[in-house]
């Protein structure tokens, strides 16, 4: 390592998951400042036109980290379209198209959105959700974090969400370098129920549960988001490893 | 191809994709079966016609692969008389596995494939338990401690173990799954034989599985072939990170 240590890893490891998570979060702040819920009146689809152009470039953008995005209304949210997903998939390499989804409650396809966690928990606490990771059978097919922002009517019920699905392989990519920059001891970065987003330690394993921070490891969380680094002690197998490799 | 004489292990290098036949997938099996060194230096890979119907893709499409794997250096191409196209084993077959393949993989496709194989070695230790005889034993004992010395035997031994593992189970579903993943991930899984230490540790860890085989318990060779499973996708992961460093120091 030939850069001086001028933090805690620790706290230089959360401040890369807070760009992480921003670089998600702020264009699904502006997406969600695009929506205005009319007072008095069910919306119509048409309403929700300025998502479209929002969402894909969502899909386009140059570090390819969003692999799908858009908009999900409260089930009687909008007057011609019920249970609606304005959601758009696709990226480098591949051809951007909406999400098709059955949104006939009676049908054997249909899915209640209400009760997975990237729709239920913004909707309990009014704020923004990082869900996961999480193996995303309804969109992604893949190990994934789903980003959520509230959209709310002037009451304060929340109308929608805007959101973005990131693969965990993504994350991965975008945090690893940081985590191995960071120093020499292992750093495992964990979701707030202690699920492995990314480690340098093979005994971590991606998507594995650590119930309780593991003795000698240190956490430290960015502030507001759902996320842990955590660091573990000095010399480890890993490193030995590193070092005769 | 003449099938009844073509060993299990070729028969996964020619089974045909599961998925949408493409030069790629073509190339990635030809290339880790050349690596693994399944198919050995010198030996001559069916024609183009024969190795698209094998693989049921396009002709066209066994010829670019052809031409992908001739740009590696992995075969050779020979005109006329007696030609075709021959294997042209790597001379460091570690290096070329780390650059081409290893650095293409996240941390997430490894651990969920070692999790998948895992699951699947783990129950065909089980069921071999129960269903081994008395030969089955003595073949997967021989087959589990080689005493290979060179990365690329040890390699091969490993696989074949767990291919005779999974035949001892009676399963012809169970023995596919275990060919199609060894095919799949090819010889990456077993980069730990790169260490005598990690050749030695095997080789223990083989007789451990054999011995509670042979002693019916399906418990005991379930939990020891999953961590031996487990140690070797951790070995996977520990050089997929210390890749990231080579090419953070290469920046």
């Amino acid at each position: 390592m030939t850069k001086p240590l001028l933090q805690d890893p620790a706290a230089l490891v959360a401040a890369e998951i807070d760009r992480f998570c921003t670089a998600v979060f702020a264009p699904l702040r502006a997406m969600a400042a695009a929506v205005t819920i009319p007072v008095g009146r069910a919306p119509l689809l048409a309403e929700f036109a300025a998502i479209e152009p929002l969402a894909i470039a969502e899909l386009r953008r140059a570090d390819a980290l969003v692999v799908g995005s858009g908009l999900v209304a409260d089930p009687g949210l909008i007057a011609d379209a019920p249970w609606h997903l304005a959601w758009w998939t696709g990226g480098p390499g591949r051809p951007i198209e909406p999400l098709r989804t059955v949104s006939d409650p009676a049908a054997d396809g249909f899915r209640d959105y209400t009760l997975l966690e990237w729709w239920a928990v913004p909707r309990r606490t009014g704020r923004r959700h990082v869900t996961g990771p999480y193996v995303d059978y309804l969109c992604t097919d893949a190990l994934t974090l789903t980003f959520t922002v509230p959209v709310h009517r002037a009451d304060g019920s929340m109308a929608a969400v805007v959101g973005s699905d990131v693969y965990v392989a993504r994350a991965e990519r975008f945090l690893l370098p940081a985590m191995r920059a960071a120093g020499e001891r292992p750093v495992t970065v964990v979701n707030a129920a202690g699920r492995v987003v990314v480690s340098t330690f093979a005994g971590h394993a991606t998507g594995a549960l650590l119930r309780t921070i593991p003795a000698g490891w240190d956490g430290h969380s960015p502030a507001e988001l759902p996320f842990k680094a955590l660091i573990g002690p000095g010399q480890s197998q890993d490193l030995a490893y590193r070092k005769r490799g | 191809m003449p099938n009844r004489t073509v060993p299990a292990s070729h028969r996964a290098v020619y089974a045909p994709l599961t998925q949408q036949g493409r030069a790629e997938a073509v190339t990635r099996r030809l290339r880790d079966a050349i690596v693994l060194g399944v198919l050995g230096d010198g030996e001559q890979l069916p024609s183009e016609i024969d190795l698209a119907e094998a693989l049921g893709v396009a002709p066209v499409t066994a010829r670019e692969s052809l031409q992908s794997l001739r740009d590696l250096g992995l075969v050779r191409t020979k005109r006329g008389r007696g030609g075709g196209s021959f294997v042209r084993a790597p001379a460091d077959p570690d290096a070329l596995l780390l650059r081409t393949r290893l650095a293409e993989l996240s941390l997430v496709d490894i651990r969920d494939f070692g999790d998948f194989y895992r699951a699947i070695a783990g129950a065909a230790g089980a069921y071999a338990a129960d269903r081994a005889a008395s030969e089955d034993i003595d073949r997967l004992r021989a087959a589990g401690v080689r005493r290979d010395v060179d990365p690329g035997g040890s390699r091969r031994a490993e696989a074949q173990f767990h291919l005779e593992v999974a035949a001892a189970t009676q399963s012809a579903r169970m023995t596919q799954e275990e060919l199609r993943l060894q095919a799949e991930f090819g010889p990456l899984l077993w980069l730990s034989m790169a260490s005598a230490e990690g050749r030695q540790r095997s080789e223990a860890e083989h007789a451990a599985i054999v011995d509670a085989i042979a002693a019916g318990d399906r418990a005991a060779a379930r939990s020891l072939t999953e961590e031996h499973v487990g140690r070797a996708i951790d070995a996977v992961v520990r050089m997929r990170l210390a890749l990231l460093d080579d090419n953070t120091a290469g920046r």
